[in-house]
Parts: C-alpha cells; sequence; structure tokens
C-alpha cells in the first residue's frame, strides 16, 4: 500500500460502496414484505382484472363505441417500460385500439380465441388476463389487460437496473470519500514532513500554518510538534552558542599562555628546556582544540555559498595533501571513469567534511595500510567513500561517532591528539548541504564512512 | 631603540608581550583602546604599531583606516584566527603584516623585524637573497617571491622553507626541521610540523608542469625537489 491517503480512500469507498450495494440489492426483498404492499397489490390486481371485465362488458354491448371510452393512456408495463393496459385485439389478431401490439397479449388473445374462453398467463412479474367477447357487429374480439403482479425479487436484480445505480454509488461514494481521506491524511503527510526534517537535522522543520489552524486533533499535535521543535532549535542553538563563546574566551589566556613561555626561555635560555617544550606543545593543542571547536560552531553561522563542486578534482587535491603529510597509512584515490562528479554545494564546508573523514581514516590507521577513496554518481546521489583498515568501531556505537567530542573507550589514545571533532565538523557540514554520512565497519576489519550529497 | 605602541583591550597580554618585547630590545608602550590608541600613535612616533582588532568601542579596522589617512607608520595586526576577512580587509587597508591570535611571541618579534626591515630606513642592511629556480628569497625583509609575486608565509612557513632551500634536493629530518624552524624538538604525535610544511607546500604550489615541490620521505623527513627539469627520474618514491 501506498500511503495513508491511499489506505484510506481505499477502505473507506470500499465500504461505502459495500454498504450501499448491499442496500440497494437487498431493497426488493425488504419492500416487497411491508404488509401495505401485499394489500395494495391484491386490490390493485382485483381492480385491473375488474376492468378488464367492464371493457368486454362495455364492448359487448356497445360495440367499436366503447372503445372510444377506453382510456388508452393508461398503461401497465414491464420494468416503467411501455406497455398497454387495456389491449383489444380482433380475429386476425390486429390491434383495434391503435395501440403499439404488446406480442405477448397478441399471443394469448389469438390463444383465448382458439379456445374460446377466458385466459390468464403470468410471466414473472407480469400477469395478463385475455376475454373473448362477441360485439353487436358479430365481430369476435378479445379484451387483454396485463397488471403487474408483485414482481419475484430476483426478477428486480437485473444488471440494467442494478449497474447505473451502483454507478452512481461509487461515484459519490468516491468523490465523498477522497475528500474524507484527503482531510484526514494531510495532516499527517504535513507532520510527517517536518518530523522527518527535524530527524535529519534541519532544526529549523516547522508543520505548515495550515494544519496548525486546524480545530481538532490534529492541529493540537502540530501545535505541539511546533513548540517542541522551537524548543529543541533553541536549545541546540544556545549549546552551540555557549561552544563558540567558551572557545572565544579560552583564546585569551591562550595567547597570554604563549608569551609568558617565550618570557621563561627569554630570561632564562637553556632552563627547563624540556618542560618548556612541553607547554609550548600542549599549549599548540589546546590552541587546535580550539580552532576546531570554532571552526565546528561557524559551520551554522551564515548562509552556504552554493556553486557547483567537483567532488573528483577536491578529494583528490585533499588526498594530495594528506598524503604529503607523513603519518600513517598510504592513500589511495580512485579516479571515476565520469572525471567530473559535481554537487551544489560551499566548497570549503565540503572540503572540511571530506578532509576530516580522511584524516580521521589515516589517523586510525597502521602505516602498513592503505586508506581508500572512491567517487562515484547515482541518479540521486553523489557519493565519497573512505574505506580504511583500522581497528574499526563497535558496532553500537556507529552512529555515535559523528557526536562531538565523541570517543571509543579505550580503543583511542588521548595522548595521539585528536578531539573528536573532525567527524562531527563533517557530519554537520555533509547535514547542512542536505547529505548523509553513515559509517560501517568492513567485512575483514576497518571503517567505511560514506558521504551522500544531493545531486546537483 | 626602536618604540614600538601596542594597541591591545587585554591589559595582562600588554603586559606580558611588553617585557617580552623590551628583552628582545624594543621600547614598548601599550594602550588600551581604540580612540586613545589614535591619539597616542599621533601624538608621538612611532617605529611600529602592533594593532589588536577586537576592540571595545571602535573597531580594529577603524582605526587602522584612521591612522591611514595621516601616517604611514608601519602596523601589524593580531586577527582573531580563522576571521579571513578581518585580514584581507586589514591588508587593503594598508597593514604591513598580520597575525593570528593566539600567537608565538617568537614569531611576533621576527615579523617586527622584518617589516621594520621592509619599511624602515636601513633597508640596505643585511639583504641577502636565496635563489632557487622560480622562488626567491630576500633573508632581510624574510619575504619569498615566485616569479616576481609575493607569497603570503608565516614565520614557520618562512624558516621552514629557507631550511629546506639551503639544502635543495636533499632530505632534511624531522627533527632538524622542527628543531631549527619551530625550536623545539619534535614529539611523537606532535603535528604541528606537517601542517606547517603542508600549508607551505599549498601556498608555493607545484612546479611548472606538475611535479611536487616538497615531498615526503617517509619516516625520514621533507625534501625540497631540486627545481632542475631533467627528466621523470626522481619523481615517484
Amino acid at each position: 500500500m501506498r500511503s495513508l491517503f491511499f489506505r484510506l480512500f481505499l477502505w473507506f469507498w470500499l465500504s461505502l460502496v459495500l454498504v450501499g450495494a448491499v442496500f440497494v440489492v437487498s431493497s426488493p426483498f425488504l419492500t416487497r414484505t411491508h404488509p401495505h404492499l401485499a394489500h395494495w397489490e391484491r386490490t390493485a390486481g382485483e381492480r385491473a382484472l375488474g376492468y378488464v371485465d367492464k371493457v368486454a362488458e362495455a364492448l359487448e354491448k356497445q360495440g367499436p363505441r366503447a372503445l372510444d371510452s377506453l382510456n388508452s393512456r393508461r398503461r401497465m408495463g414491464r420494468g416503467g417500460g411501455p406497455g398497454p393496459a387495456i389491449q383489444v385485439f380482433d380475429d386476425s389478431g390486429r390491434e383495434v385500439t391503435g395501440l403499439t401490439v404488446d406480442p405477448e397479449a397478441q399471443r394469448l388473445a389469438l390463444r383465448a380465441l382458439e379456445q374460446g374462453e377466458a385466459m390468464s398467463q403470468r410471466r414473472g412479474a407480469r400477469h395478463l388476463s385475455a376475454k373473448p367477447v362477441i360485439d353487436p357487429t358479430g365481430r369476435r374480439l378479445v379484451v387483454v389487460g396485463a397488471i403487474l403482479r408483485r414482481p419475484n425479487p430476483i426478477d428486480l436484480l437485473e444488471p440494467a437496473v442494478l449497474l447505473p445505480r451502483l454507478l452512481l454509488l461509487a461515484l459519490v461514494a468516491a468523490v465523498l470519500v477522497w475528500w474524507l481521506a484527503r482531510h484526514l491524511s494531510a495532516p499527517v503527510d504535513a507532520l510527517r514532513e517536518a518530523t522527518g526534517a527535524l530527524a535529519t537535522g534541519d532544526l529549523s522543520a516547522r508543520v505548515p500554518g495550515e494544519v496548525v489552524g486546524r480545530h481538532d486533533e490534529f492541529g493540537q499535535l502540530a501545535r505541539d510538534f511546533n513548540g517542541m521543535a522551537e524548543h529543541i532549535e533553541r536549545m541546540v542553538e544556545n549549546q552551540r552558542r555557549l561552544l563558540g563563546d567558551v572557545s572565544h574566551e579560552l583564546r585569551s589566556p591562550l595567547a597570554r599562555l604563549n608569551v609568558a613561555l617565550e618570557l621563561a626561555r627569554q630570561k632564562a635560555p637553556g632552563a627547563a628546556e624540556g618542560a618548556l617544550d612541553r607547554v609550548e606543545l600542549e599549549s599548540s593543542r589546546l590552541d587546535d582544540l580550539i580552532s576546531r571547536l570554532l571552526e565546528f560552531t561557524r559551520l551554522d553561522q551564515g548562509q552556504l555559498e552554493r556553486k557547483p563542486v567537483d567532488l573528483v578534482g577536491l578529494s583528490e587535491e585533499i588526498v594530495a595533501d594528506a598524503a604529503f603529510e607523513n603519518t600513517g597509512a598510504g592513500l589511495h584515490f580512485d579516479r571515476p571513469q565520469a572525471g567530473e562528479i559535481c554537487v551544489l554545494g560551499d566548497e570549503k564546508h565540503l572540503r572540511a567534511a571530506i578532509d576530516n573523514v580522511i584524516r580521521n581514516a589515516v589517523f586510525f590507521s597502521g602505516s602498513d595500510t592503505t586508506v581508500e577513496i572512491e567517487v562515484e554518481t547515482t541518479d540521486a546521489l553523489s557519493r565519497v567513500r573512505v574505506s580504511d583498515r583500522g581497528p574499526g568501531v563497535p558496532e553500537a556505537e556507529l552512529s555515535r561517532i559523528f557526536e562531538v567530542f565523541y570517543r571509543i573507550e579505550d580503543a583511542r589514545d588521548r595522548g595521539r591528539g585528536g578531539a573528536g571533532l573532525g567527524l562531527a565538523i563533517a557530519a554537520r557540514a555533509v547535514q547542512l548541504h542536505g547529505g548523509t554520512i553513515t559509517a560501517r565497519n568492513r567485512d575483514g576489519g576497518g571503517l567505511m564512512i560514506e558521504i551522500d550529497l544531493p545531486r546537483a | 631603540m626602536a618604540k614600538i605602541l601596542l594597541v591591545d583591550d587585554d591589559v595582562e597580554l600588554c603586559r606580558l608581550v611588553s617585557e617580552f618585547l623590551e628583552g628582545e630590545g624594543w621600547e614598548v608602550a601599550a594602550v588600551h583602546d581604540g580612540e586613545g590608541g589614535i591619539e597616542r600613535i599621533f601624538g608621538e612616533t612611532w617605529d611600529l604599531v602592533i594593532l589588536d582588532f577586537m576592540l571595545p568601542g571602535c573597531n580594529g579596522l577603524d582605526v587602522l583606516r584612521r591612522i591611514r589617512e595621516r601616517t604611514s607608520v608601519p602596523v601589524v595586526m593580531l586577527t582573531a584566527r580563522g576571521d579571513e576577512v578581518d585580514r584581507i580587509v586589514g591588508l587593503e587597508l594598508g597593514a604591513d603584516d598580520y597575525l593570528p591570535k593566539p600567537f608565538n611571541p617568537r614569531e611576533l618579534a621576527a615579523r617586527m623585524r622584518a617589516v621594520m626591515r621592509r619599511t624602515g630606513t636601513d633597508r640596505d642592511s643585511g639583504v641577502e637573497r636565496l635563489t632557487a629556480g622560480d622562488l626567491v628569497l630576500d633573508t632581510g625583509a624574510r619575504s619569498v617571491r615566485k616569479d616576481g609575486a609575493t607569497i603570503d608565509l608565516t614565520g614557520a612557513e618562512y624558516e621552514l622553507l629557507e631550511i629546506l632551500l639551503e639544502r635543495a634536493g636533499s632530505v632534511v629530518s624531522r627533527e632538524e626541521l622542527s628543531k631549527r624552524a619551530l625550536g623545539r624538538r619534535p614529539s611523537a604525535f606532535d603535528r604541528s610540523l606537517d601542517t606547517h610544511l603542508s600549508n607551505l607546500r599549498k601556498k608555493l604550489g607545484p612546479f611548472i608542469g606538475g611535479r611536487e615541490r616538497l615531498k615526503t620521505i617517509r619516516g625520514v623527513g621533507y625534501q625540497y625537489v631540486k627545481p632542475s627539469t631533467e627528466g621523470p627520474g626522481d619523481s615517484q618514491l
């Protein structure tokens, strides 16, 4: 089943049509048993037969003149179709009142003439009775009256009768149900879209006004959702701002520390060399950490400058840079057939994303292994894949490696540096481009990270 | 003795920097706000001004603009790291050099000397040139030109390039580079040497024809490739 709308529509529509059909089909059976109907039918039948007798009597007495007074407009027919209430035939089977010949009536009339006695016949719901008379001129005539008996319900279930009704029913039901299903599923769609956007990191996602303005539970839900999204957005924003502010404030003492350090070297050259080197190293690490924190918080400031960016060229450049710095694993870049694979994005952010993922892979790989970088494209997205043969990540923690300051227990040695910010920066940058970043362990050991970006 | 004016709102930092620069043999005065800074700059003659960009009340860029309306005193500006825009606008407005905060005071001193040498009266003293193919190093002004165009290097990058160029064609060990350029022995996981070299490589770009200028010799050190173009013999590790 495709969607809620489709399901709602189908179920409501099917049940409406079903109920309608049951009603249409069963109504003859039900109405037929009504006592008034039975009474009306009996008396109407008697009156009609009495009328045949009356006409016959008049013909016998007055001859053809009686025919003039015969109200030929009174008709009784089959299923609403035309049919004379009273027809009069002569011995050659000709209808003498000038009405269209009812062949059934004609056949019965000829039989009654042959037999010379009154006859009646019942076929389906139709009851015919024929009475032969001789008018004053000696002409032999037969008066045939047709009445509709209480019809057999089965006869009422003719397709020609039922089909148009059922079609009309289905049509009216479809229109109503379409509207109903739309009414019920549209707000759910809007809510789903907003929650989906929020879940993938677009904290500014809100349910649109037409749903929020509804006076039902959907409207309430939408308002609650928007309130929640607002709250989360503000909280995350505050957290980021705090992170940025703290980092910024840390810079001043760090700047002073650096100067004091050099001052110490200047005042006492050669003394405590090792310890001062250590202070300088730690201070530069602190500086590096602060820079990356600021880089992370800056991702959310300012607009993305979206331009076509060639992922192949960009990756190649980053690989060349990373290969130059002589640590860790070797790098292998698979140049794709396509030559260029472009996405629309901010080159600075995309560079940061790919760079951080590659450096992370190099960092955690042994120097005797190779990190592989591939760029590929499908109809919907462009992908950069970075695979290493490092220690990998425990399965349960795979999704958490993109969190700020996240580190795997034991596995990673803090002494080696690395603040746990690289992948967070990468993830945020990819997210801002409407892309996704995923990590999984490779068969045979190692980690594979894929950056998926929407195609340009 | 050169007279230096330091304009920075961080009082404690000013005290430390003043002490350090005095130790380097300069006379240093400090002001902690933009307006006061402008007054002092116009009130006396200075050999160099160090100007912080994040000043309370009056933006460092405005101060720089107003200084440049009346005097061509050399200015080294201090910027927050990553504020590219500040740096570019600052250089356009006529700052002579810039240094991101937090900075290494030795680098600050080196830059100040270079700026003063470049702009000062003793232009002819100590000018030495080191040429390697399309690169020309002016060891006096500590500036680098590639095909005539100046390349903007940090102090550490300049030091590294000078060491590598002196021994172009042979491998220089990480230890030596770290000791001579950064003034310390490299520890096991110190990444800063590699970062500086990586930036240097990016700024210099490859030789014409795409051959890399700087090469990594894994586990040993780095090499500035001899700019001779005698075939592809040594292009592969």
